[in-house]
């Protein structure tokens, strides 16, 4: 039917013509030069082998360098302390986690006082997109409560936040590490 | 029932004069043309749907990303295709002048079950993907959105009342329903549509860290509620309150069958075509939220205009009963069935019962000097409606108008080639109008392909008239 070709041709022309503008890399070129803009317009391109660099440095008061490789530490600033039985009382800083899927990174900051974890701040939680960000929201602070309750980075996690939790423990483990708790 | 003396006569010459000039598009080819680009443009809109799916969708590596990417691609799909069912429902003039409503309904028809389904596809397969991410269970995941999003709640009213207004337009469930019923379920899908805007443009994957997607999506939103605004809403009541319509007389044409005649200023401004119809409202108290579409019985003139109306639904025969000076909106004029199509100057007009009115209208607009045989078929003699005028205006047009009845069962006048052509021998070589039931549509269209008359010289409009279909129109032919 002619009518239905029509349809066909319009659309080609449709795809065409975004494709030909691209619109994306302008958004990402942007993104580039200024760099309180998180791009996960790259998402698409890089994270599709998530080992790699996970993209630039999300907002939040993450680590001043910027990329980092799962599983690895980028910071272990440690303030020093009073050293007591349990652990040595300061403030440390867990490694940078990439939870995986182009979700985002983790990172933890936990306070030590009195030998024991008093509390838990993140300074990087996965945010490249809105469900990322929904969930670090809610799950992360549930994280907190269940890791000061437990002492240590054996926690049960958030269901519906796997990837979450287990970088959540990973970077937990890191700092609890520095401070000779685990 | 108002008294013969306020009806005015209905004019039995020909139009004389200058008229208003058809709205843009107005010859056959252009309207032709016009419609192609219109299809085309859809197309257009779906293409750049694509453009953004394929420019902003993520990794595909997780565990059930390739699920929720399938997820997405119904979801923007089937909301595309949401737009273009409220766009082709939307009155408007361009496409009602081009395509003709009974096409786009026809169009509406297929693509509602199309839209619906790919909306179904996308809440199962995104809530299976995300689950597959999270490694939790379905109703889980279902759980969690409900919780996380605050605009996932109101989504997920919008799909219900979708899946309901679905399924009541369902044709077997369609059948054993009230119109009325099924009307106002239909409207849900206003508010469903509505409903689902916000999760898509506050989560939507593709939206959120791309402004210029977000821009086109609410661009082709904006676009498609400016069109109902506009035409399906707006132009009816300013133009029925400006020409201050209202019910001037109601008439008895036979035992089944009433006149109504609705006066107001200057409704020439309308520039009514013969054989064209109006979405009726008629502002009593129990009958101002539904609209029906009527046929317009005589061509338009100044001051009137008349619909001869066949009693079946409870609206027709509350229709009887208007009172003189009831306020009247008209939605219209709509329909592609006019003399403007004419490729002859000979015309073979075919109606069937009350299929005539819109001939009879059509009439009007036949300048003198075109032939015209008009075959006019009623099941018995009472129910020949319109007859004395349509016997004036023969005896005005004298011998260049040849008017028959085809009154009696359908056996003894088969619409068939060979009918035709017997009684209308130089029948290859016309025009040919047909209107009434969608069968004697059917058949006179086909006849017509049989003795060779190409298909734009064939004009019908199928639809079951004032049947509580209403708006539903049935295309029947090819």
């Amino acid at each position: 039917m002619k009518r239905a070709a029509l349809v066909g041709a319009g659309t080609l022309a449709g795809v065409a013509a975004i494709l030909a503008l691209n619109p994306e890399a302008r958004t990402t070129a942007s993104a580039a030069t200024s760099p309180t803009t998180s791009s996960s317009g790259t998402d698409a391109g890089s994270s599709n082998s998530s080992s790699s660099s996970s993209s630039g440095s999300t907002s939040g008061g993450a680590s001043s360098s910027g990329s980092s490789s799962p599983g690895t530490s980028t910071s272990g600033s440690t303030s020093t302390g009073t050293s007591t039985a349990a652990g040595t009382d300061g403030t440390y800083t867990g490694d940078t986690v990439d939870v995986g899927h182009g979700y985002g990174t983790i990172q933890l900051q936990v306070t030590v006082s009195g030998g024991k974890v008093t509390d838990i701040t993140a300074l990087a939680v996965p945010q490249n997109d809105p469900r990322s960000s929904q969930i670090s929201s809610y799950a992360v602070p549930q994280l907190v409560s269940q890791a000061i309750a437990a002492q240590s980075s054996s926690i049960s996690g958030i269901s519906g936040a796997t990837f979450t939790s287990n970088g959540f423990a990973q970077s937990l483990t890191s700092a609890l590490t520095q401070a000779g708790l685990s | 029932m108002s008294t013969t003396e306020t009806r005015p006569a209905a004019r039995v010459a020909p139009a004389a004069g200058p008229r208003r000039r058809a709205p843009f598009p107005a010859s056959p080819d252009s309207r032709v043309f016009v419609g192609d680009v219109l299809v085309w443009i859809a197309g257009l809109g779906l293409g750049v749907v694509v453009a953004i799916e394929l420019l902003t969708r993520t990794s595909l590596s997780g565990p059930g990303a390739l699920l929720t990417e399938a997820g997405r691609w119904s979801a923007l799909v089937g909301t595309y295709a949401s737009l273009l069912l409220l766009a082709l429902v939307a009155r408007v003039p361009i496409l009602e002048r081009s395509v003709g409503m009974d096409r786009l309904m026809s169009w509406h028809r297929k693509l509602g079950p199309v839209a619906l389904l790919l909306i179904a596809a996308h809440v199962v397969l995104v809530t299976a993907g995300y689950a597959a991410s999270t490694a939790v269970s379905y109703l889980a995941q279902t759980w969690d959105f409900m919780r996380v999003y605050p605009w996932m709640l109101p989504a997920l009213a919008g799909f219900v009342l979708m899946i309901v207004g679905g399924m009541t337009s369902w044709r077997v469930a369609r059948r054993r329903m009230k119109y009325e019923t099924w009307w106002v379920t239909h409207l849900y899908f206003y508010l469903a549509i509505a409903l689902a805007y916000l999760h898509q443009v506050m989560y939507g994957q593709q939206f959120v860290d791309h402004a210029w997607a977000r821009w086109i999506w609410v661009g082709m939103y904006a676009v498609t509620a400016g069109l109902l605004v506009v035409y399906r809403f707006g132009a009816p009541v300013w133009q029925s309150l400006r020409m201050g319509l209202r019910v001037h007389a109601v008439e008895r044409e036979s035992a089944d069958t009433v006149s109504v005649w609705i006066r107001g200023k200057d409704v020439d401004r309308f520039a009514l075509r013969g054989g064209q119809f109006f979405g009726f409202r008629f502002l009593t108290r129990d009958g101002w939220w539904q609209s029906h579409p009527y046929s317009v019985s005589a061509g338009s003139s100044r001051e009137f205009i008349r619909v001869t109306i066949k009693d079946l639904g409870d609206h027709s025969r509350s229709t009887a009963q208007l009172a003189r000076g009831t306020r009247v909106v008209l939605e219209g004029p709509y329909g592609v069935f006019t003399a403007d199509d004419r490729r002859t100057d000979h015309v073979v007009l075919v109606a069937g019962g009350v299929g005539i009115t819109p001939v009879r209208a059509i009439l009007d607009d036949l300048p003198p000097d075109v032939e015209i045989d008009l075959l006019y078929r009623a099941p018995r003699a009472d129910t020949l409606v319109l007859r004395d005028e349509l016997e004036a205006i023969a005896r005005v047009r004298g011998r260049s108008m040849r008017l028959r009845y085809l009154v009696g069962p359908r056996r003894d006048y088969p619409l068939n080639a060979r009918t035709l052509q017997h009684l209308v021998p130089e029948i290859a070589s016309a025009d040919v109008y047909a209107c009434g039931p969608a069968d004697l549509v059917a058949a006179v269209h086909e006849s017509a392909e049989v003795l060779g008359i190409p298909e734009d010289r064939i004009h019908d409009e199928a639809f079951s008239f004032h049947s509580p279909d209403h708006y539903a129109f049935e295309r029947t032919t090819s």
